[in-house]
């Protein structure tokens, strides 16, 4: 797959306030992203991070005030911006290329399934499910032939809604670390909404903490990029989010996330505080696929 | 390699086990079989009966040709004769053409209603008036409205066969997954690719199951609606045998109305099963 320019995020002043609401989902939110940027929004449930995303997306018409992607207002959904849900939702009288090959379909450019979607699949290491039902796959493979249908339009940015949070925790931190890379290699802007802020700390390379009621940016954290090949760096740096985090909310979020590579499995996780899951005696494997 | 060996040399236990799976598969398919052919068997029996009884009593004689034997020896004839195929081919026709004409109707308003609140809210009250009054009500206007016999019986058929369609697509629409939307959306999907990619697709098996329904109110629809005015057809064929006195051809008719309804329902709860995109484990 070809490099993608990854696009430029400029949000503006956003509020916004679902209707027969009391308070503002959304309150005076501003954040430019960087092309390529990898960012996550964490904050807990009903802080508006996910409101934030849907808008972004422009699945969603804000309130009041406006994102710009690449300059260009988001009036709505686009092939150059694409969301990666909680649930895969593949489309079950299809074949696996079938669900990859639909944004093209609807794009007009169906004429490129051919080359474009085993290309897609070999990204995403399901070239040989092409031809299955996608009832066949496991939880893990069809949220990566979501992922291969996300990007087939070449999208610059990719959202991902929490993405990963309905699947088991070996399958999560492979395809935590395979949308990293992917998105890395093809240099998409991509951002990550959360409530875990192990997640984050792995996979992006700046967390945005996000406080509810109503819901602002409370503070931004650079995330070293070492700490993605896990180990030290990676538990150094999810313990400095914590307690950014808890600095803003006076609370923890939780942390459920596996250790994030095989190289790791020398380190003993220590458990903040006020850490809820328990982690440490989860058994370290390297599990490529889903 | 592998597979050379494995004819080679069969394990026996592969085999044991090869005749116990089709054991298992074939017993309860078997004993189903056996069940339907008692049921059949008793439903022939009771007809025997009552052939007896009218037979014997001197006040019903004249009805003894209802009973099975001279009913399946007249049956005999007109298969060899053609009979049974031309009264059967154009009810047939007239049924097809009224749930095509239902389908038209209905699956599309079963979008709408099934996709918009608004549309539901207006419509709910008028349909379930409207579905509640008998078909062959409207015989005397359909009469008056079509020009030809064919036509007022296609309607009637229709206004009957239209309600389990639209329903049923209703119902299939109103529980598609939120979430497809919202996937087509996201990925670009115009409201043409959203019917044909998304809805229809997913509501396929709801629509096959309200023809089904259909068709089985057809069916009954037909018969009654073909008493009337036209000269061909089961209706037809039944009064034309009463008429004549013609016992075991009018019990010969009756029996030949069965076994295409059925034989139809079947072959569309096939169809339905073939086409289901629901995995049954």
């Amino acid at each position: 797959m070809a490099f993608i320019h990854g696009a430029h995020i400029q949000i503006e002043a956003l509020s916004h306030r679902y209707r027969a609401a009391r308070t503002n989902a959304l309150e005076d939110v501003s954040l430019t992203i960087e092309p390529g940027e990898f960012v996550a929004l964490i904050g807990r449930s009903g802080c508006g991070k996910s409101t934030l995303l849907h808008i972004m997306a422009g699945l969603v018409m804000p309130t009041r005030g406006q994102v710009l992607i690449d300059g260009a207002t988001v009036e709505g959904p686009s092939p150059e911006w694409v969301m990666m849900f909680q649930q895969p939702s593949l489309f079950p009288w299809m074949s696996v290329a079938q669900n990859v090959a639909l944004g093209l379909v609807f794009n007009r450019r169906g004429h490129d399934a051919k080359r474009r979607v085993p290309e897609l699949l070999e990204l995403v290491q399901l070239s040989e499910f092409s031809d299955r039902n996608v009832q066949d796959l496991s939880g893990g493979q069809q949220q990566r032939v979501a992922l291969a249908r996300s990007l087939a339009l070449k999208p610059k940015v990719l959202f991902l809604d929490e993405p990963f949070s309905a699947l088991d925790a070996f399958t999560r931190a492979s395809l935590q670390r395979d949308v990293r890379t992917i998105a890395r290699e093809l240099g998409i802007t991509t951002v990550l909404v959360t409530h875990d802020v192990s997640e984050a700390a792995l996979m992006a390379e700046r967390a945005v903490i996000m406080t509810s009621n109503p819901g602002r940016i409370r503070r931004n954290v650079a995330i070293d990029r070492k700490a993605w090949d896990g180990g030290d760096a990676y538990q150094a740096e999810r313990m400095s989010l914590m307690t950014a985090y808890e600095d803003v909310a006076g609370d923890s979020l939780q942390t459920s996330s596996l250790p994030p590579a095989a190289s790791s499995t020398s380190s003993v996780i220590q458990r903040p505080p006020l850490e809820k899951t328990a982690v440490a005696s989860m058994p370290v494997a390297s599990v490529r696929r889903a | 390699m592998t597979r050379l060996a494995v004819i080679a040399v069969p394990p026996q236990a592969t085999i044991n086990q090869r005749g116990a799976d089709m054991i298992r598969i074939l017993r309860p398919l078997a004993r189903s079989g056996l069940l339907s052919a008692v049921g059949i068997a008793g439903l022939f029996v009771f007809w025997w009966l009552g052939g007896l009884i009218v037979a014997g009593n001197p006040r019903t004689v004249a009805f003894a040709d209802f009973a099975p034997a001279p009913t399946l020896a007249r049956l005999g004839e007109m298969l060899t004769s053609g009979a049974v195929a031309e009264m059967s081919v154009p009810s047939l026709q007239r049924v097809g053409l009224g749930l095509f004409w239902a389908a038209l109707i209905g699956v599309p308003l079963g979008i709408l209603v099934g996709r918009i609140r608004t549309a539901r809210a207006i419509t709910n009250v008028p349909f379930q008036f409207l579905r509640m009054i008998s078909p062959l009500s409207w015989m005397p206007i359909a009469v008056m409205a079509f020009a030809s016999w064919d036509g007022a019986i296609i309607f009637l058929i229709a206004v009957a066969a239209v309600w389990p369609i639209l329903f049923a697509t209703a119902a299939g629409v109103h529980r598609i997954d939120p979430a497809w939307f919202k996937v087509a959306r996201n990925l670009g999907a115009n409201p043409y690719h959203m019917l044909t990619r998304v809805i229809l697709p997913a509501i396929s098996q709801d629509i096959l199951t309200g023809i089904r329904l259909a068709l089985g109110v057809a069916w009954i629809v037909l018969v009654p609606a073909e008493y009337l005015g036209v000269t061909s057809g089961l209706g037809y064929a039944i009064n034309d045998a009463r008429d004549t006195l013609e016992y075991d051809r009018l019990a010969a008719t009756v029996l030949v109305i069965g076994v295409i309804g059925y034989g139809l329902d079947a072959v569309l709860q096939q169809f339905i099963k073939r086409l289901s995109w629901i995995r049954q484990e």
